[in-house]
């Protein structure tokens, strides 16, 4: 099958105050509330104490640590009205400073506790059932907790880490128990029944995640082709297997779980590279590169895609841009391929320049495509490794290399970077260099 | 951008938590100090109150 045919109507995301400040602000502000509310409400309901203040700080630290443990859940939840204003690698960046603070936080419950009774027997495990719950949970998190911080030096299989993170699902259930049992903040009706709303919330979106999603919760589709790009780098074409169009910015991304006769279906993040202008079918261009992306050039026309989409705000749908300056590293070219494709169906006439930084000739992407673009789209290829009788420019994108085939827009363009995490790295200190501010320097990191 | 963001409200967020806690845990126990203190006072009061 051909590219999906151009329109110059698009279907993009609804409800585009979600994409807003106020709207991150007030997130931010009413994570902010749910975290601290406990100790909050237990200071309302309990105004005054006669233990030291040390045992005091150590009890609130218990309350908070389970709350923002609760909350944990909703980050990882990907809902989309929550990542829309900030973009899902901030909201997972989020979420990991979190966990470490939660962990911390947890750890500090007991310790502050047994510091402040001078009573060190209450580490060990001789203590009554119920406080033991409590240990058993704050273990499971902090082996969780080193787990998700080593998990890539450790060398374990994404998909082993993940289901092993979903553990931490138990802490939240054994600090549930042991809080109703002993807390004694917790005795006031009030405290109960936010304790029992924490709870309730976080098992409610396990559920949806685990059970709603994966049965009701993805857009089915159909490949309708398997195009080979490079040597290594494969097109899927995916059409819908009813009329639903999938809304998206361009530069947006998805997670892509192929069902695929004997083989294991594993879920995977997939810039979209196609435009949301061409209708009635989605495409991800996909790197041969890991156990997974390897074995892509196997799947047939007919195999299902289960999609969750759209996700991310590496977009220039979100800025109001003068001019725009594209920075692409090898299969990191996808997501600028859609905003490019964009621009052209719908005849932008904004001054745009790609700079395409390639290791050979036969690793660049979509090299017929680029080559027809519109007169206002200048496409710059740069090659580490080339052949000999390669014409073009020779090495990596540097300062030099970006002034002379920006120059001209560089003074309010904005960049959009997307490329190894190295080369990222190194270009934005380059774009520094030239005196480029941070806020026109825009990238996504999938990092966990 | 928006990573630096990032840093900036996770900073601000573990700020605002931190101050929650040492604010709330010491003014508990201030509370209940002074409560001590006034109760003294009241009692004090009540017993010159005739009876």
């Amino acid at each position: 099958m051909e590219s999906p045919e151009s329109n110059r109507s698009a279907v993009l995301p609804r409800a585009r105050w979600q994409d807003g400040t106020t709207w991150g602000l007030s997130l931010i502000a009413g994570y902010l509330l749910l975290a601290t509310l406990p100790v909050v409400l237990a200071f309302a309901l309990r105004p005054s104490s006669q233990e030291p203040v040390l045992e005091e700080l150590g009890k609130a630290c218990g309350l908070m640590g389970f709350a923002l443990l609760t909350l944990q859940v909703v980050l990882a939840a990907r809902f989309r009205v929550i990542q829309r204003p900030f973009g899902l690698d901030v909201v997972m960046q989020f979420h990991k400073a979190m966990g470490i603070m939660a962990g911390i936080l947890l750890l500090c419950h007991p310790s502050f506790m047994v510091l402040a009774e001078g009573n060190f027997w209450l580490f060990s495990f001789e203590t009554p059932w119920q406080i033991n719950l409590g240990k058993i949970a704050v273990i499971i998190l902090m082996v969780s907790i080193v787990f998700a911080i080593a998990f890539r030096k450790l060398r374990v299989n994404y998909q082993i880490w993940r289901f092993l993170h979903k553990g931490i699902i138990a802490a939240v259930v054994l600090g549930f128990v042991h809080g109703m049992l002993i807390g004694p903040d917790l005795r006031p009706l009030g405290m109960r029944i936010y304790w029992w709303m924490l709870f309730v919330m976080a098992i409610s979106i396990v559920l949806y995640r685990n059970v709603f999603v994966p049965l009701w919760g993805r857009w089915r589709f159909r490949v309708a082709s398997v195009r080979s790009e490079t040597h290594n780098t494969f097109t899927l074409t995916l059409e819908p297997e009813d009329e639903r169009q999938v809304p998206y910015y361009p530069g947006q991304f998805m997670f892509l779980k192929l069902r695929r006769p004997g083989r294991a279906s594993e879920e995977h993040p997939f810039t979209i590279s196609s435009s949301p202008t061409q209708r009635g079918a989605i495409m991800a261009t996909i790197k041969q590169s890991g156990d997974f992306t390897n074995t892509i050039d196997q799947t047939i026309p007919g195999d299902m895609a289960l999609l969750e989409a759209p996700y991310g705000r590496f977009s220039f749908m979100h800025h109001n841009a003068p001019s725009l300056l594209f920075i692409a590293g090898g299969v990191g070219i996808t997501p600028i391929m859609s905003m490019v494709r964009y621009l052209r169906d719908i005849e932008d006439r904004r001054p745009i320049r790609l700079i395409y930084g390639n290791r050979t000739e036969r690793d660049i992407v979509f090299r017929k495509e680029l080559s027809g673009l519109p007169d206002n789209v200048s496409v710059t290829h740069v090659l580490s490794e080339p052949e000999e009788n390669w014409q073009g420019l020779r090495g990596y994108v540097t300062a030099d290399i970006i002034k002379e085939h920006a120059g001209p827009i560089l003074e309010n363009a904005h960049v959009y970077l997307c490329g190894p995490p190295t080369m990222m790295d190194k270009i934005i200190d380059e774009l520094r260099s030239l005196d480029v501010k941070d806020r026109r320097i825009h990238y996504e990191r999938f990092a966990i | 951008m928006r990573q630096k963001k990032a840093n900036w409200v996770i900073g601000l967020a573990v700020a605002v938590m931190v101050a929650v806690l040492i604010l709330f845990s010491i003014v508990r126990t201030q509370l209940s100090d002074d409560r001590t203190t006034e109760s003294h006072g009241q009692e004090h009061h009540d017993h010159s109150m005739p009876h």
